[in-house]
């Protein structure tokens, strides 16, 4: 469920707007046959780019119409033309469109396409006329880098965040338009309140349980309509869906005056068929199902038994008794044994499905409920309302191994990968387990807190069986649902409160979920994601692309709606922040500067009299208004002292032209202790040794074939015999060259570059001595000589390939320059640099491709007299 | 006294024999595929090729045969796992190839949308060969396409069959039998005894505590005789008629160099983890088998290292005096030792470091000394035995001379403590941890037998070796496999043994605790005085 942005370190966002601006080249010679896409029968007209070996196609089109919606968008071809910007190109759609947004990639040498790669987009306001155009890498890189202080108007990385809420609906929210200013998408209406819920792999769809009308809804996450039913034979309350996502498991209570005493329905998610009704025993029940798909677990309540279901035969195996209570289940996937906890005996008994026998019994005390396993399978944690105690079971031994005293009432656990959250039912206090301190025998847990609101979670509700805290997207922070409070509170790990919380539009909401909406590899090299577009305007769709790095904005006009415009009520000026704000210190006063536009001219607004801001500090804990003044034409400032380190958003209003503080998008800053030298986010701080930016990349002499945007540096290196190279003069100079990236501990991409290099060593016997083969450590810090030299023999590396290593940061900083470098290795990327020296040209190819491909690409060179050295 | 009939007693073992035995042992098609897949190699020595096609249809139509390799660089285990599940890389997902996940009745839908029906022998037989899943669609570009005899892809699938339920051995659903190989004959027969009695009490205490994922920790003491040819035997036992899933070693620091490489062998031909306790000089060239064993502490070359540091700390910002590694004449660890030593004190800036070779058994103590004496020597670090340093320190004495004088632990006879006065505080070791018994331990001589430093670090080392194994088992899970096994260990970073330092391994590291703690070897007192702290060795 994590975005897509996470992987994108600052440090890939350097190299991509600095060696990354290498090669963009124009269309390639042969033009390349569309992917083929789902739905391509809408299809606007695409628009193409080809970067560093890449082509990217990129196309929107109007989203499949959800059954419900109104007939007359379904289908409709992009309209072009129109009235708002004629001089910008591409395919013009309507304000309030549901789009889907789409990426085709792959490789130009092979046609293959980029799979499993993770790209970024925004959606982004054109620069207003008269505004200096810093290009489409510079805003790439602050909508990269400062994520909290620039925002693009659609941010494609983003996740929506839902409530399950007391009543028949569902909120859905984006949460990203600032805290404070968040925006309700949809609600959601179901047929009775919602119990459990659960989300396809996909994002596409989402079950929810509707007890009261005996179904569960399928809700539609494009459309956020409930798109069918499926008819469960009483009270369905909990939900589960298979890794593999083949089937939904949705328990039922045995109805009165029947022999069935209730159990599981197991329904095909394909086609919303019911697979089959397998009654297990008298409920409430719980579900869980094994990694490997192939056992279904039911925990019986008031049966007191645990049901082990066959999932390829869909039939139960047995029933083993759980004791009094049965009533959490789960399974460890370092263990494969399922857990099961009796609330009535206090025992957790460990279950090994392939026998079907109970293999192990932990003995705690009675009162004991919710069992989950942090994300290794190794420890697992119990939490005992009835006594206020935590328990952690090691599932290497089946045994308790510690056990602490948490507050009122712990009835839910979250688990991300650093810390266990524990959330209770009289108390408003999260506590917080850090993992990496859990697994000491007998030693205290150590056990920090924040309030997760005002109220106790517990108070005035039935506690809900699905998850109040949830992972947020990017890791490192939880989303709290308060039903109390009808809030859902962010907070990030490490610190000492939530940084801010929104209201659920007056709702109480029993559970929360995150649904992340960024670009998703939908078929092979096809990423897509679904938006809508709220405002009209002249936009440019920016791409991003971490390695191979890609940068490129594709420029997206949307009209006005005539059917909108009556009913729109959009802010009569427009506010844009500086890209990066001044760092404000405590008690110092600070000059906030901003820039008012005119929404319909697109020009700035000078001469406002009335302009106001407000700055408040997140979530709300302080607020100032004060009055701003005018610089120069429509550029406006205002002056603020922070009284305390955090985040401030300032708002701005003007009535006379018809902004009200709550239209306004905030700018926000950030303020920090005086003692401070500057921000505390290591982003910010890293984000002032950027490299300077580069001009557009120097025209491309042939179609594919481009100079490298930096020089390559004479790095000092290691080669496989330990022998110090200089890694420009020693191997690359006056030679044709071919690089690729390796490390001796990968084992899936690595092999077939080693023996791809082979081959084309083999190929290219006869011009061993032109030819210069070399192969970069992405880990040099594992990767020693001896290493490398014992990987290269397995290929019969001969000499003519190099296999270099060496001190990190001189190997991270040819890789920059060479647009190679990775963050983080296991996703790097098989990219092979070819070139030729003498000429000053290079390009980029699909490491994985053919060895035709890549001889072919090299003896191009061998071929071509002597080039002209460049300057 | 009970009386059991006769068949009863059948019986029983019967059911104890099946319940041991399941999952069957492979059988020789399987065996025949297993090397197929672990390897790509071909058992009847049949040629087996991969071609990684990419989409180059000019080849695939010309049916060109010159872009194989040997599919002995591209296994089906590399990307496969040895357990079939596959792990994520490099944005690839190598597909789950247990036969469970390929014939789900009802197919498999992948997270890129590539959807196909459940796989049967014929369809995996095509994809292996062409590429191509059940509903025809091309798999990915990496997954390579293999030609190989009709009896070798049979054997193959045969094997696929079985991923997943292929233990190694030593391992059964109840039981994992642990290697424990106890100090060679020779060495002081209490220190084997007492080895002996802390590892037994360990297993009971962890077996009480549940074993591991249900499986009994089951030692299996291994002695070791004092020649190469007997050991080269025991070794052979181990694998054969043992048939551990791991082993253990107790060993002196200084093992014999037979030692050595016979347990370096033992790690490289049967891909076994081997916890060792001091990193091995012999491993250290054997890339294949660096990977599989295991040292707790560093070795004496880590030792020697750490002494040099501490010498050059000590000196302050006072010039680095001539110094002297003494190296015995036919030692190759110590040998790579000195040289490690020598280049370590060039780089921190002393220009006159002797490499002094010492003939063992009978030195000219007094002309080496003399020698040395004469060179203006005033550091030593030396790497010979024990009993040749207490004869130069004894010769240095009569001599009025006394040069600081260095000794990694591991060459810490007890004699070294009966040396001269003159040599107080002139006289520094290096150990791997600090004896927690005490000082007094150091060089007591009660119950007759003689208990160097070395004698209690190798008890606490002994069950390090064993809660870093057992660890390792418990990260890796109840599908253990000697593989998952070594990458659990890598995976450790400061785990507390209870008895040692925290020890931390990486793909590129098998040294636990890399570097040493310096005492001063107090000669009043008889003990180790600790001098400053832990020292780190960087390689």
């Amino acid at each position: 469920m994590a975005a897509s942005l996470p992987g994108l370190t600052l440090a890939a966002v350097v190299v991509a707007l600095t060696a990354g601006a290498a090669a963009r080249q124009r269309a390639p010679d042969r033009p390349l046959p569309p992917l083929p896409a789902p739905g391509s029968s809408r299809e606007a007209p695409s628009q193409q780019a080809t970067i560093n070996g890449v082509n990217v196609e990129f196309s929107m089109h109007r989203a499949a119409p959800a059954s419900t919606a109104p007939p007359a968008r379904s289908g409709q071809p992009a309209s072009v033309g129109g009235p708002s910007d004629s001089s910008v190109a591409g395919p013009r759609f309507r304000e309030g469109d549901d789009v889907v947004v789409r990426f085709a990639m792959r490789d130009t040498t092979s046609g293959a396409p980029l799979q499993n790669a993770r790209p970024a987009a925004w959606v982004d306001l054109r620069p207003v006329a008269g505004q200096p155009d810093a290009g489409c890498k510079v805003r790439v890189q602050d909508l990269l880098s400062g994520s909290i202080f620039r925002r693009a108007e659609i941010d494609l990385n983003v996740y929506y965040v839902l409530a399950l809420n007391q009543d028949a609906t569902i909120t859905v929210v984006d949460p990203l338009f600032g805290f404070g200013q968040t925006r309700l998408l949809a609600l959601v209406a179901l047929k009775s309140p919602g119990e459990d819920w659960v989300l396809t792999d996909d994002r596409a769809r989402l079950f929810v349980s509707t007890p009261d009308a005996n179904q569960v809804a399928v809700v539609d996450t494009t459309s956020w309509q409930v798109q069918a039913a499926l008819d469960v034979a009483s009270r369905p309350v909990r939900l589960a869906l298979q890794p593999d996502q083949q089937y939904l498991w949705v328990s039922y209570q045995g109805a009165a005056g029947t022999s069935d005493p209730g159990g599981v329905e197991v329904f095909s998610t394909a086609t919303l068929e019911r697979a089959a009704r397998i009654p297990t025993g008298r409920g409430p029940h719980a579900i869980a199902i094994s990694d490997d798909n192939r056992f279904a677990v039911v925990a019986n309540h008031d049966a007191g038994t645990l049901s082990l279901v066959d999932i390829r035969r869909l039939a139960k195996i047995t029933d083993l008794p759980a004791g009094a209570g049965a009533s959490s289940v789960t399974f460890s996937p370092l263990s494969r044994f399922a857990y099961v906890t009796a609330t009535g005996d206090g025992t957790i008994l460990a279950v090994d499905p392939d026998r079907a026998a109970i293999v192990a019994r932990m003995k705690a005390e009675p009162g004991v409920t919710q069992i989950r396993f942090a994300r290794s399978g190794r420890f697992g944690f119990v939490v005992n309302p009835a006594r206020d105690l935590l328990h952690v079971l090691d599932a290497a031994s089946n045994r308790i191994i510690q056990t602490g005293q948490v507050d009122k009432g712990p009835d839910q656990l979250a688990i991300t990968d650093g810390i266990v959250y524990v959330i209770h039912q009289g108390s408003e206090i999260v506590r917080m387990i850090p993992l990496d301190e859990v697994g000491r025998e007998d030693q205290p847990l150590q056990i920090a807190d924040f309030p997760g609101g005002q109220a106790p979670f517990g108070r005035g509700l039935r506690p809900s069986v699905a998850d109040r805290v949830v992972e947020a997207p990017g890791g490192n922070a939880v989303l709290v649902a308060n039903p109390a409070d009808q809030a859902i509170y962010y907070y990030k790990e490490g610190m000492a409160a939530p940084m801010g919380n929104f209201r659920n539009y007056g709702r109480e909401p029993r559970a929360t979920l995150v649904v992340d909406r960024s670009l998703r590899e939908r078929t092979p090299g096809v990423y897509e994601t679904e938006v809508r577009l709220q405002r009209a305007g002249s936009y440019e769709v920016a791409f991003f692309l971490p390695s191979p790095q890609i940068v490129h904005c594709f420029p997206v006009v949307v009209d006005p709606s005539p059917a909108r415009s009556t009913e729109r009520r959009g802010p009569g000026l427009e506010v844009i922040g500086e890209p990066h704000p001044p760092a404000m210190r405590v008690g110092e006063r600070t000059t906030v500067r901003f820039q008012l536009i005119d929404p319909d001219t697109r020009r700035p607004a000078g001469g406002v009299a009335d302009v106001r801001a407000m700055a408040v500090l997140a979530p709300g804990l302080w607020q100032e208004r004060m009055r701003a003044r005018e610089a120069d034409d429509g550029r406006y400032e205002a002056d603020l002292t922070p009284p305390k380190p955090g985040l401030y958003y300032v708002y701005i209003e003007s009535r006379a032209r018809g902004l009200s503080f709550s239209q306004s998008r905030p700018l926000i800053l950030e303020a920090v202790d005086r003692k401070q030298g500057g921000s505390p986010d290591p982003k910010q701080a890293g984000h002032a040794d950027h490299t300077p930016v580069p001009s557009e990349p120097r025209a491309a002499g042939a179609p594919v074939w481009a100079p490298l945007s930096s020089a390559i540096p004479d790095v000092e290196l290691l080669d496989q015999d330990g022998r110090r190279v200089r890694f420009r003069s020693d191997l690359v100079r006056n030679q044709i060259v071919a690089i690729n990236t390796i490390f001796t501990t990968c084992t899936t991409i690595c092999p077939p570059l080693g023996a791809t290099f082979a081959q084309l060593q083999r190929r290219l016997e006869h011009e061993a001595k032109r030819v210069s083969l070399i192969s970069i450590s992405v880990d040099p810090v594992t990767d020693t000589p001896a290493r490398l030299k014992a990987w290269a023999s397995k290929f019969d590396a001969r000499p003519g390939w190099t296999l270099v290593t060496g001190a990190k940061q001189d190997v991270d900083r040819l890789l920059r320059a060479l647009g190679l470098f990775t963050a983080d290795k296991w996703a790097h990327a098989p990219s092979t640099l070819i070139g030729s020296d003498a000429a000053g040209q290079w390009t980029r190819a699909y490491g994985l491709t053919s060895v035709d491909t890549l001889a072919g690409l090299l003896e191009r060179w061998l071929r071509a007299p002597a080039a002209p050295i460049p300057k | 006294m009970l009386f059991f009939p006769a068949r009863w007693i059948y019986a029983a073992s019967a059911i104890a024999l099946t319940s041991f035995a399941a999952p069957a042992q492979l059988t020789p098609e399987e065996t025949h595929g297993r090397e197929i897949y672990r390897r790509g190699t071909s058992p009847s020595g049949g040629t087996i090729t991969a071609r990684l096609s990419g989409p180059s249809p000019d080849a695939a139509r010309s049916g060109e045969r010159r872009d194989e390799v040997s599919a002995s660089v591209l296994p089906c285990v590399s990307c496969h796992r040895a357990d079939g599940r596959g792990r994520r890389e490099g944005g690839v997902v190598p597909s789950n190839i247990t036969w469970h996940a390929l014939t789900r009745p009802y197919g498999v839908v992948h997270a890129t949308g590539r959807a196909h029906p459940p796989y049967t022998t014929a369809s995996l037989a095509t994809a292996i060969t062409s590429g191509t899943d059940p509903a025809g669609n091309p798999l990915n570009a990496v997954m390579p396409r293999y030609r190989m005899a009709p009896e070798d892809l049979a054997a193959l699938i045969a094997y696929v069959k079985r991923l997943g339920r292929d233990p190694d051995p030593g391992l059964s659903e109840t039981a994992v039998r642990i290697g424990l190989i106890l100090p060679p004959v020779g060495a002081p027969v209490e220190m084997r005894r007492q080895i002996r009695t802390a590892l037994e009490r360990w297993f009971d205490e962890a077996n009480r505590g549940g074993g591991v994922f249900g499986r009994r920790l089951e030692p299996v003491f291994i002695d070791l005789p004092g020649n190469p040819d007997d050991g080269a035997r025991a070794m052979q036992r181990i694998v054969e008629t043992e048939r551990v899933f791991a082993v253990a070693a107790s060993l002196p620091a200084s093992p014999p160099p037979w030692l050595e490489k016979a347990l370096v062998t033992l790690a490289r031909d049967h891909e076994m983890p081997v916890m060792v306790p001091f990193a091995l000089d012999a491993s250290r060239a054997d890339t294949t088998a660096q990977r599989y064993v295991f040292a707790v502490h560093a070795g004496l070359r880590d030792q020697a290292v750490a002494l040099a540091v501490f010498a050059d700390r000590r000196q302050g910002t006072s010039d680095r005096p001539p110094a002297a590694v003494l190296v015995p004449e036919d030692g190759e660890a110590q040998s790579h030792a000195a040289t490690s030593v020598v280049e370590r004190l060039e780089r921190l800036g002393w220009r006159s470091v002797q490499r002094v070779t010492v003939p063992i058994g009978r030195p000219d103590a007094t002309a080496l000394v003399r020698l040395l004496q004469r060179q203006k020597i005033e550091v030593i670090l030396s790497l010979i035995p024990s009993p040749e340093t207490e004869v130069c320190l004894t010769a240095a004495a009569a001599l009025q001379w006394s040069p600081v004088t260095l000794v990694p632990g591991s060459l810490v006879g007890a004699g070294l403590f009966d040396v001269p006065r003159a040599h107080q505080a002139r006289l520094f070791a290096a150990y791997p941890s600090l004896p927690s018994a005490g000082p007094r331990v150091a060089s007591s001589r009660e119950d007759g037998t003689t208990k160097s430093p070395s004698y209690v670090i190798a008890q606490q080392t002994a069950l390090a070796a064993v809660a870093v194994l057992v660890e390792g088992l418990r990260r890796a899970g109840r599908d253990v496999a000697r593989e998952t096994v070594i990458d659990a260990l890598e995976t450790l970073d400061r785990f507390e043994t209870g008895v040692t330092r925290p020890v931390s391994y990486r793909p590129n590291r098998r040294t636990g605790t890399q570097g040493a703690f310096i005492v001063r070897i107090d000669l009043d007192g008889r003990t180790l005085v600790p001098v400053g702290e832990w020292i780190e060795v960087m390689q």
